[in-house]
């Protein structure tokens, strides 16, 4: 029996992310989100961040100051000594705000708000823009593997503990006032595979090599959570490898890394490598609602059966929405889709996943999870540029961080060719290491089909390239020979 | 022997081997003989297994063949090249056998053929371990002691041959002049300018000057092997082309002060940041343009003055030559060297003369590092740990904390040096340490600086903004105090310095018994 809600394609498309685990459907996802929520669940924990967030929050609601002065004062006083102007305590807050408030996640309303996270008593409660994308990478965290955890939880609740850092001594007379709440939060046991298993090992070695070289606590929270939002762009472009039929589990999605922006066959690739994930994330998604559907009936559904039913769904905009477009105009460009798709495979039920997919992409969701794994790109400097001419060209920070997922804790160095055939065997990075494979793996994707220039020339430029940045800090050596190795402690 | 210029110019940039383009004879004559033979003589006497690595063009190959007389006298196992072996069991098997019969091995092997041996050998390769700690000692600092077991084995890493020094270079280049024989086969001398340059180039004050430009790269941490200086020397005289191809009319474009800024190897590459022409002097210059500079030449003054020519990119091209040609030829060139910025001779001096002027330069590295931080800072005494902390990176961190700090006591500057056991060989420091030490418990974080960072340094001292400096120093600071800041029980105080790094405003508190205080 069909339960009709008042915006069916919604619902199908809540029971899709359900399936993906976590709900990539907002820009305003950042990665401080992502870390409020991951390090709660690692702690069991949350903080009252009240008195933090008041002190840190310098913004302005209907012309009025949120927190001013006088409220802090009148409020704090106990935490002032002497005779401070109100001047410099302004200029307190003005650092506090700076320093807290650095990614950009505190709101006026507590409930909303993130605090940039030094130790634990920063850590708060569940708010809104997690979309589930912590409990995700938590997921595959506390999944045991040969009996063990990831020791990636361990060092986080290290790093969270240890309030001996600069930041959190500062703030300490505020967060002394700060309440601690437990969460029951379950260990998961999943049957990690595929790409997901990967990203597993890659923060295990990430961990192991986090005590490496002297590292310190808020850089090794840095790197877990840039790897993390870049695990989640990988997860959603590439898990319909190990899902669909169509793809062999061995091969992956190529992510061109663009070293410098100065090879213009390789920035041409890249862009298309983007546009690729993008239709492995539109595939992911087609893969889980394809699933949904059949259980609804409508893979038996002939042409007009399904017109029948596109006129029967219910498809009208939540009454919270502003400007609502009317139930009969969306259908009829629901109907429009369908047959658009239909006119191209003959097939009903493709068309009416395809046509269901891109009416949720386009009209539903504020941000598509294709343009959501732009958006997030951005936000870690792993992608570059807008719209069509958007790549993949990582920060010099991002590119260090990959680096150790890679190294194996038991031989923390490789040559440049053998450190590119493991990024793509995990995650279908290319960097041109290997210039004859990277090029027919783009092939395989007919990305190399209409670069301009010489595409397998400046695979090997950018490799070089890419190399003489890990050179410059630190975490390569050039031989003469033309061999150049990474690793750490070279 | 001596040979004509042909053979000369193919030691410029040929892409083949020496030994692929060279007959025995030539080889042998461009033999030039340096300390290291004595110390790998004296290992076959000894019959020590020597394993001699480097890389491509470090000569290894080369040494050997120099070596051949006495190698067959000590019956002594030989490996030229190593790519050349195909099976390394087999290898191994001749080497034991070699060893049982108490003869000497000599085995070439770049560097990283040798890191991938030793990694699938393992401790199978006799000697294993000593090797893999000569290798990781090969450098060491300051008074640091070294107890090196090379009874049986010695690892010789020509990687840290510095064949720049003065006395090698100028070996290289007298060999080089002996050998051009400037007329043999040549039927168009008159208008050659290699004939003016072989007689420049033996000129002293000439070669003094040429061979201070090639000391100073010396030490600036780029790797010039054998070949890129017999490559160097060889197109000052040819211009690395042969006789026939050299025409009369060229005469004025193949002068060897123009053509030390011209050529393409490594080492070219670095000695055009001396190139004369950069340094102004009013007073020289003025005169070198207007042709009034008469005196003090070595061979005949500039035919051409710049002022007087009507094309201005001439003049300044013409200008430019007469600009180098003074400084190589000129009684008065030495004073344009003077003009290399101060840093850069600064530097040299720090290499050279770091335990006399431990303190001040230390002083002087603390106070970049916090300027870099902090342009007002003013503290030279005690080097401030600067916190930034941010998830996103779309942005950078607007604000840095300072709180804790490390005194002079913990800092020290460390200037390698090779190991006495190899120290005939041709070593020139490239770098320094920055070293602080956490006196509690012995953790260190290092701070390895070349030319280009301490140039870098030297610029934000002078108040240079810092988000001017290449990004790869920039990140390097930024690790290094992420390095400094992980270091446990370190001083740290209760005052908190709080800088916006885009705007420059700062606040200073005191966290004192969980109360702000701003006095």
């Amino acid at each position: 029996m069909i339960k009709l809600a008042d915006n069916r394609l919604k619902e199908y498309g809540k029971e899709v992310f359900k399936k993906i685990q976590y709900k990539p459907t907002s820009s305003s996802i950042k990665p401080v989100h992502i870390a409020n929520g991951l390090f709660r669940l690692v702690l069991g924990s949350s903080y009252n961040i009240k008195p933090l967030h008041e002190w840190s929050t310098i913004k302005y609601k209907q012309g009025k100051e949120v927190y001013p002065i006088s409220y802090i004062i009148e409020n704090y006083d106990n935490l002032i000594d002497g005779d401070a102007t109100n001047q410099q305590i302004s200029d307190l807050r003005y650092f506090l705000e700076a320093i807290f408030n650095a990614d950009k996640g505190n709101y006026p309303s507590m409930d909303y708000s993130v605090l940039t996270i030094c130790s634990k008593t920063q850590v708060n409660k569940k708010v809104q823009n997690e979309y589930k994308m912590p409990r995700f990478l938590y997921n595959i965290l506390s999944t045991k593997i040969d009996g063990q955890v990831s020791p990636c939880i361990e060092l986080i609740k290290k790093c969270l503990e240890d309030e001996s850092d600069d930041l959190s001594r500062l703030v300490s007379p505020i967060i002394k006032m700060v309440k601690k709440k437990i969460h029951t939060v379950e260990e998961a046991d999943l049957d990690l595979t595929g790409v997901e298993l990967r990203i597993r090992k890659a923060f295990d070695r990430l961990a192991y090599n986090a005590n490496y070289k002297n590292t310190n606590k808020l850089l090794s929270m840095e790197r877990i959570i840039l790897f993390a939002c870049f695990s989640i762009i990988l997860h959603l472009s590439s898990r319909i490898i190990d899902l669909s039929d169509k793809y062999d589990n061995n091969n992956r999605i190529p992510i061109l890394f663009d070293s410098d922006r100065t090879l213009a066959p390789i920035e041409y690739a890249s862009q298309e490598t983007v546009l690729r994930a993008k239709l492995g994330i539109e595939e992911y998604f087609e893969n889980e609602l394809e699933g949904i559907l059949k259980q609804e009936g409508y893979e038996s559904f002939t042409h007009k059966e399904m017109l029948e039913r596109i006129n029967m769904i219910s498809i009208a905009d939540s009454n919270k929405i502003k400007n609502k477009t009317p139930e009969k105009e969306k259908r009829k460009e629901y109907k429009k889709l369908y047959l658009g798709f239909y006119e191209q495979s003959r097939d009903p039920f493709d068309a009416i996943i395809k046509a269901t997919r891109f009416k949720l992409f386009s009209d539903e969701y504020s941000t598509s999870p294709s343009n959501f794994m732009t958006s997030l790109g951005r936000k870690i400097k792993l992608v570059y540029g807008k719209n069509k001419t958007s790549r993949f060209s990582p920060d010099p920070v991002l590119l260090e961080t990959i680096l150790l997922t890679i190294l194996e804790p038991d031989n923390r160095s490789m040559n440049l060719s053998e450190f590119g055939i493991k990024l793509w065997n995990e995650f279908g990075v290319i960097i041109g290491a290997n210039p004859e494979i990277d090029f027919e793996n783009l092939a395989k994707w007919n990305v190399s089909q209409n670069t301009p220039g010489d595409l397998a020339g400046s695979l090997a430029q950018n490799a070089k390239k890419i190399a003489d940045m890990y050179i410059a800090m630190g975490y390569g050596k050039r031989y003469a020979d033309g061999v150049t190795i990474l690793g750490l402690n070279l | 022997m001596k040979s004509n210029l042909d053979f000369i110019s193919k030691l410029y940039n040929n892409r083949n081997s020496y030994a692929d383009i060279f007959t025995d004879s030539e080889l042998r004559a461009l033999h030039i003989e340096s300390p290291i033979e004595e110390l790998i003589i004296q290992c076959i006497k000894n019959k020590k297994v020597i394993y001699i690595t480097g890389n491509p063009g470090d000569g290894k190959t080369h040494l050997i063949r120099s070596l051949k007389q006495i190698i067959d006298e000590y019956d002594a196992y030989v490996v030229k090249d190593i790519n050349e072996i195909k099976d390394n069991e087999k290898f191994l098997e001749d080497l034991k056998k070699a060893i049982d019969a108490n003869n000497p091995a000599i085995i070439a092997i770049n560097e990283y053929p040798f890191i991938e041996l030793l990694n699938q050998l393992g401790e199978r390769l006799p000697d294993y371990k000593s090797i893999i700690y000569q290798r990781k000692n090969s450098i060491i600092y300051n008074n640091e002691v070294k107890e090196f077991d090379i009874h049986n084995v010695v690892v010789i890493d020509l990687n840290n041959r510095n064949l720049l020094s003065p006395d090698m270079t100028e070996r290289v280049l007298s060999k080089l002049l002996n050998l051009s024989n400037k007329c043999d086969g040549c039927s168009s001398c008159n208008g050659c300018s290699s004939l003016y340059n072989i007689d420049a180039l033996d000129n002293d004050i000439v070669k003094e000057r040429l061979l201070k430009l090639t000391n100073k790269i010396g030490n600036s941490g780029i790797h010039i092997v054998m070949r890129d200086i017999l490559g160097f020397f060889a197109y000052l005289i040819t211009k690395g082309k042969r006789c026939s191809e050299r025409e009369n009319n060229e005469s004025k474009q193949g002068l060897y002060y123009d053509l030390v800024f011209q050529g393409d190897n490594e080492l070219f590459k670095v000695i055009k940041q001396f190139d004369p022409y950069n340094y102004t002097h009013p007073e020289i210059d003025e005169n070198l343009w207007k042709g009034e500079l008469t005196e003090g030449w070595q061979f005949d003054p500039p035919e051409e003055a710049p002022e007087k020519l009507n094309d201005h990119n001439k003049a300044n091209e013409v200008f430019k030559s007469i600009k180098r040609k003074f400084y190589f030829e000129n009684i008065r060139g030495e004073e344009l060297l003077q003009l290399i910025p101060d840093e850069i001779g600064e530097y040299y001096k720090l290499l050279t003369q770091a335990y006399d002027r431990h303190s001040e330069k230390i002083k002087e590295i603390v106070l970049a590092i916090n300027r870099f931080f902090n342009p007002n800072d003013n503290d030279h005494d005690r080097l401030k740990i600067w916190i930034t902390h941010k998830y996103e990176l779309r942005t950078n961190p607007k604000v840095a904390v300072a709180s804790r700090s490390f005194p002079l006591d913990f800092i020290s500057l460390q200037v390698p040096r090779i190991p006495k056991e190899f120290k005939t060989m041709e070593y020139v420091p490239d770098h320094i340490l920055f070293k602080v030490v956490n006196m509690n418990n012995k953790e260190s974080v290092d701070l390895k600086i070349n030319l280009n960072f301490y140039r870098a340094l030297s610029l934000i001292n002078k108040g240079y903004p810092a988000q001017l400096i290449p990004d790869e120093y920039k990140f390097k600071l930024f690790s290094f105090m992420n390095e400094l800041a992980s270091l446990k029980d370190i001083t740290r105080s209760n005052d908190f310095f709080m800088r916006d790094i885009i705007n420059g405003d700062s606040c200073r508190v005191t966290v004192k018994n969980n109360k702000y205080n701003f006095k």
